[in-house]
C-alpha cells in the first residue's frame, strides 16, 4: 500500500506541476511560441499534478487509524515555505492531507485534466484567430490567445490546488485569490466583447465583497489564536479557545449588543463562501460568468472555483458546529445562516432555471441551485453527504458543461457550414446580440447557444448526447447515477433532523431542497427536450457535426464517473447494495479534526422514495409540456401562458436591476428594461420607482441646500467675523504691548550706555565716589 | 604702649593712600597708575601693622624673670605679607598686561584704550 507520509512529501508537486506549466506557457507566449505546443505543456503539468493527487488519496484511505477519527484528527501536515516569521509563529506555506483535501485535490487533478485536453479541441478556433486591426487570420494572435488560455488555465489550477491542500487559512487566501484572478482573466478572455469585459468586472467585483469579510475573518482568527494554522485552529483546543473567547460588545448609545466570537467568525468566513460559491445574494456575478469559453465554465464556475466557498466551509466545519448551543438537537447561529442561505440559494436559482432559454445559463443557475444544496447540507450538520455532493456535482456538472460545450460547438459549426463564413472570432459570441433587437422574448436565430435553435442533436451528436443524458440523470438525482446518492443523502439528513429530530431550520431546509429537486428535473428535461429532441429548428442545428475526438472522449471518462462514483457513498442501510458496498466514503470522511465522528443515519425509505418520486416528477411534467412537441415549446415556451410570475424569473427575481437602483452606476438597466412592449408595465413601474427616488432625492437636496448649508455658511460668516475682531485686538493690544516693553528697554538701554565709556579710571572713579556715598550713608 | 599715637601712622597712611588713588585715577601712562595702585597698597599695609600694634590684646608673660607684656596675635603682620606677595604679583601681571597691551596697541595711554566703550 502507499505510505501516507511519503507521498504527502511530494504533495508541493500537486500545484507545482501546474505551476511550472503556468511558467513555461507565460515563456512559450513571451517568445511567440506555438500555442499548440503551450497546450501540450498545459496538458502534461496537469497530468503530472493528477499522477500525484490520486496516489495521495489511495495513501490516505490507506492511513492507519481511520477508525477514530486518526486521519482527520491527527493529518499529516507538511510545510513547504516559511514565509513570514510573525508573533510566535510563523505563516508558512505548506500542506494539510486528510480526508477532505486528499478527495478534494484528486477530483480537482482529475476533473482539471479531463476538462484541459477537452479545450485543446474547443479553443482550437482561437488558433485562427483575426487580427483586429487588418481583419485578416493572423497566425501570431491567435497563437498567443489560444496559449494564454492554457497559461490562465494552468495557473487557476496551481490555486485551487494550492488552496485545497492549503495548511493554514492564509495561505488558502492567497490561492483563493490567485483563482479570483483567473476567474476574472478567463471570463473576459473575449475581453473585445463588452458584455464579457462587463461580466468579468461584475464576477470580480462581487466576490470581493465576500472576500473581504473572509479576510476579517481570518484576522479575527489569528487574533484569538496567534496563528491560523488549521491545526492549531481546529483542534479540540483550538475550538475551545473561540469557544470561551469574550464576545464582542457593540455599542449602540444606551443598547449594547454582544457577538460570540465564534459567531463572528463563522459568518464573516461564510461571508467569503458567500461571494465564491455564488450564493443568494451575491450569487448575481456566476451566470454572467458564463460569458468565458465554455471549457472554463465548466472548470471555474461548476467544478471547482465554485466549490472552494463550500470546502472553506467544510475545512472550518469545526467552528461553525461548535457554535451549537448546548441544547442537544439544536442549530447554532452562523449554521442557522448557512442553512437558511443555502436553502433559499438552492430553490430560488433552480425557479430561475426553469426559464432560461441560453444552455449555458439554465447550467449555470442549476450550479447556483446545487452549491446551495451543499451550503444547506453543512447548514443542518450533514457534513458527510455535503462534500460527497461537492464531488459528484463536479463530475457530473463538469460533464454537463463540456456537453454543452461540444453543443454549441456543434451548432456554431453547423451554422458556418450553412453561411460558409469564417470562424473562431465569434465563438460563443453571438450571445451579446442586442437585447430586444428580435422582439419580446424570440430566439436570436445567430445565437449558437439558445436551446431554441436547437433540436434533433441526439441524431446528430450521438456520443454528446449519450453522455449528456448520463449527467442530466445524475444530477436530477434519478437512481443510480451519482447525483442521486450524494443529493438523497443530504435530503435524508435533512429529513432525519427536520422530521424526527424536530429542528426547525432543517425542516425548512427540506422543504426548500425537495421542491428544489423537483424544479431540477423539470428544468433539465425541459433543456433535454428542447435540445436533443424533435426536428431541428435552424441550419445550426440541422447540420451539427459530432465534436473532435480530444472534446468527446472527456465527456465519455466524465460520464463513467457521473455513472458510478456514487457507489462509494450508498447507505449501509439500503437492503442489498448497502452492505455489499459498505460505504467507503462516509468511513473515509465521517470525521472531524476535533476527533468528532459523524454517525451512519439510520436508513428510512421515506425521504429516499420522496426524494425518487419528485425527481421522476419533475421529469413527468418536464415531458408533459416539454417533450411532447419539443418543435412547438422552441416556438413559444409555455411557461410564458403565466405573465408576470414568468417574466419575474426569466428577469432572475430583477436582482440585478435592484443592485443597478441601490448602486446607481449602469443607466443600460433602464433601458434595458423598457426595451421591448411587453416589458413595458415594469418599466413603468420602474420608472415609477426611479420617479420616486427622483423626488425624494430632490426633496433631500432643497433640505441640504438650504438648512443644512445655511447653518454650515451661517457658522462660516460667523467665524470669519469673531475672527477679524481677534486679529484687530491682536494686532493692536497684545502686539502693542509687547512693543512698548521692548521700546521702554531700548530707551533705557540707550542713557545708560553713556555711563559706559570704556575708560578704566572713569569706572574706578565711580567706585571711589560711590564708596564714599556708601560709607557716608553707613556712618551717618 | 608705643610712645607715638595711633593716628599719626593714620595720617601717613591716608597720605600715601590719597596720593595712590589720585595717581591711579588721573595718571595717562599705565605704568603710573599701576605705581598709584601699589602706593595704595602699601598705605593699607601701614594701616594693618598699626592697628595692628594698637588694637591687638596682650597677655602677661615671665621672661627671664621679669614680667613682661606680649601681644597675644600676628594677624597683622601676616596679612601685611600676604599683601606685599599680592602686590609682587598683581605687578607681574599688570607689567605683563601693559606689555602686551603696547604690542598690540603700540600706546599705553589709558584714555585711548576704551574699545568697551558702549
Amino acid at each position: 500500500m502507499l505510505d501516507l507520509n511519503v507521498i504527502g512529501g511530494y504533495a508541493w508537486l500537486i500545484p507545482g506541476f501546474t505551476f511550472a506549466a503556468f511558467v513555461v506557457i507565460m515563456a512559450i507566449i513571451a517568445t511567440g511560441g506555438s500555442g499548440r505546443l503551450a497546450a501540450r505543456v498545459a496538458v502534461a503539468g496537469i497530468l503530472l499534478s493528477t499522477l500525484v493527487s490520486v496516489p495521495l488519496l489511495l495513501a490516505a484511505l490507506g492511513a492507519e487509524g481511520g477508525e477514530h477519527g486518526g486521519l482527520a484528527a491527527e493529518p499529516f501536515v507538511a510545510t513547504w515555505w516559511s514565509w513570514l516569521p510573525m508573533g510566535e509563529g510563523t505563516l508558512d506555506f505548506g500542506a494539510l492531507i486528510d480526508p477532505l483535501s486528499a478527495a478534494t485535490a484528486a477530483m480537482v487533478g482529475i476533473l482539471c485534466s479531463a476538462i484541459f485536453i477537452y479545450a485543446t479541441a474547443y479553443m482550437a478556433g482561437e488558433l485562427e484567430a483575426y487580427d483586429d486591426a487588418s481583419g485578416a487570420v493572423d497566425p501570431a494572435v491567435g497563437n498567443a490567445r489560444y496559449a494564454r488560455f492554457f497559461a490562465y488555465v494552468s495557473l487557476f489550477a496551481t490555486g485551487m490546488l494550492g488552496f485545497v491542500l492549503a495548511s493554514n487559512l492564509l495561505q488558502a487566501m492567497v490561492f483563493w485569490e490567485i483563482m479570483g484572478l483567473c476567474s476574472f482573466l478567463l471570463i473576459g478572455f473575449w475581453y473585445f466583447k463588452p458584455s464579457a469585459a462587463a461580466a468579468a468586472k461584475k464576477a470580480f467585483l462581487t466576490t470581493r465583497i465576500g472576500d473581504l469579510f473572509f479576510f476579517v475573518g481570518i484576522m479575527i482568527l489569528f487574533w484569538m489564536h496567534g496563528s491560523v494554522d488549521y491545526t492549531t485552529m481546529l483542534s479540540h483546543a483550538g475550538i475551545g479557545v473561540l469557544h470561551d473567547a469574550a464576545p464582542l460588545v457593540l455599542q449602540f448609545g444606551p443598547a449594547s449588543l454582544a457577538i460570540p466570537m465564534i459567531l463572528l467568525v463563522g459568518l464573516m468566513i461564510f461571508g467569503g463562501t458567500v461571494g465564491k460559491s455564488a450564493q443568494f445574494p451575491l450569487h448575481v456575478w456566476l451566470p454572467d460568468a458564463m460569458e468565458g469559453p465554455t471549457p472554463v465554465s465548466a472548470l471555474i464556475h461548476a467544478a471547482t472555483m465554485v466549490s472552494a466557498g463550500v470546502f472553506l466551509v467544510a475545512r472550518m466545519y469545526p467552528a461553525f458546529a461548535a457554535a451549537t448551543p448546548d441544547a442537544p438537537g439544536s442549530i447554532s447561529g452562523p449554521m442557522f445562516v448557512v442553512a437558511a442561505i443555502g436553502a433559499i440559494t438552492a430553490l430560488g436559482a433552480a425557479t430561475i432555471a426553469t426559464t432560461q432559454f441560453d444552455i449555458k445559463r439554465v447550467l449555470a443557475y442549476s450550479t447556483i441551485s446545487q452549491l446551495g444544496y451543499m451550503v444547506a447540507a453543512l447548514g443542518i450538520g450533514a457534513y458527510v453527504a455535503a462534500v460527497f455532493h461537492l464531488i459528484t456535482h463536479a463530475f457530473f456538472k463538469a460533464l454537463l458543461f463540456l456537453g454543452s460545450g461540444s453543443v454549441i460547438h456543434g451548432v456554431e459549426h453547423g451554422m458556418h457550414h450553412d453561411h460558409g463564413h469564417g470562424h473562431g472570432h465569434d465563438h460563443d459570441a453571438a450571445a451579446s446580440a442586442p437585447a430586444g433587437g428580435y422582439g419580446a422574448y424570440a430566439a436570436d436565430p445567430r445565437d449558437p447557444q439558445d436551446m431554441r435553435n436547437m433540436g434533433n442533436l441526439r441524431e446528430r451528436m450521438p456520443l454528446t448526447f449519450w453522455t449528456y443524458m448520463a449527467g442530466t440523470l445524475a444530477l436530477t438525482g434519478i437512481p443510480v447515477w451519482a447525483g442521486f446518492w450524494s443529493k438523497d443523502e443530504i435530503l435524508a439528513e435533512a429529513f432525519h433532523k427536520g422530521i424526527q429530530s424536530q429542528i426547525v431550520i432543517a425542516g425548512f431546509v427540506w422543504l426548500l431542497l425537495t421542491l428544489a429537486a423537483f424544479m431540477t428535473a423539470f428544468y433539465m428535461a425541459r433543456q433535454v427536450f428542447m435540445t436533443f429532441f424533435g426536428p431541428p429548428a435552424s441550419e445550426g442545428a440541422r447540420h451539427a457535426p459530432e465534436s473532435a475526438p480530444a472534446m468527446v472522449y472527456p465527456l465519455v471518462v466524465l460520464a463513467i464517473f457521473a455513472t458510478l462514483l456514487g457507489f462509494v457513498g450508498v447507505p449501509e442501510g439500503l437492503p442489498g447494495l448497502g452492505p455489499a458496498l459498505g460505504n467507503p466514503f462516509h468511513h473515509f470522511m465521517g470525521y472531524l479534526s476535533t476527533g468528532a465522528h459523524f454517525e451512519s443515519l439510520e436508513f428510512s425509505w421515506l425521504p429516499m422514495l420522496a426524494s425518487v418520486v419528485v425527481a421522476a416528477l419533475g421529469w413527468l411534467v418536464g415531458w408533459l409540456i416539454y417533450g411532447r412537441d419539443p418543435a412547438a415549446v422552441r416556438a413559444q415556451d409555455p411557461l410564458q401562458r403565466l405573465g408576470g410570475a414568468w417574466k419575474l424569473l426569466y428577469d432572475k427575481y430583477r436582482l440585478d436591476e435592484l443592485y443597478g437602483l441601490v448602486v446607481r452606476s449602469d443607466p443600460r438597466i433602464h433601458r434595458e428594461s423598457d426595451a421591448s412592449e411587453a416589458d413595458k408595465p415594469n418599466a413603468e413601474q420602474l420608472g415609477r420607482l426611479v420617479a420616486l427616488v427622483d423626488a425624494f432625492g430632490t426633496l433631500n437636496g432643497q433640505i441640504d441646500k438650504l438648512v443644512v448649508d445655511g447653518l454650515v455658511n451661517l457658522a462660516g460668516r460667523a467665524g470669519e467675523v469673531f475672527s477679524r475682531v481677534n486679529g484687530w485686538i491682536d494686532a493692536n493690544v497684545v502686539d502693542a504691548l509687547v512693543n512698548l516693553v521692548a521700546y521702554v528697554n531700548g530707551e533705557i538701554s540707550r542713557g545708560l550706555k553713556l555711563l559706559q565709556t570704556g575708560r578704566v579710571q572713569n569706572y574706578l572713579l565711580v567706585v571711589f565716589f560711590s564708596l564714599l556715598i556708601l560709607v557716608g550713608a553707613f556712618v551717618m | 604702649m608705643p610712645a607715638i599715637p595711633v593716628w599719626w601712622y593714620l595720617m601717613v597712611a591716608t597720605g600715601l593712600f590719597s596720593i595712590g588713588l589720585y595717581a591711579t585715577l588721573t595718571r595717562r601712562n599705565a605704568v603710573n597708575v599701576l605705581m598709584g595702585v601699589e602706593l595704595m597698597l602699601n598705605a593699607v599695609n601701614l594701616n594693618a601693622v598699626a592697628l595692628w600694634r594698637y588694637a591687638s590684646p596682650t597677655v602677661s608673660a615671665t621672661v627671664d624673670g621679669q614680667s613682661v607684656q606680649l601681644l597675644s596675635t600676628l594677624d597683622g603682620q601676616v596679612f601685611a605679607i600676604f599683601v606685599i606677595a599680592l602686590a609682587a604679583a598683581e605687578a607681574a601681571v599688570g607689567l605683563a598686561l601693559i606689555i602686551a597691551v603696547y604690542r598690540s596697541r603700540r600706546t599705553v595711554e589709558l584714555e585711548q584704550l576704551d574699545m568697551l566703550q558702549g
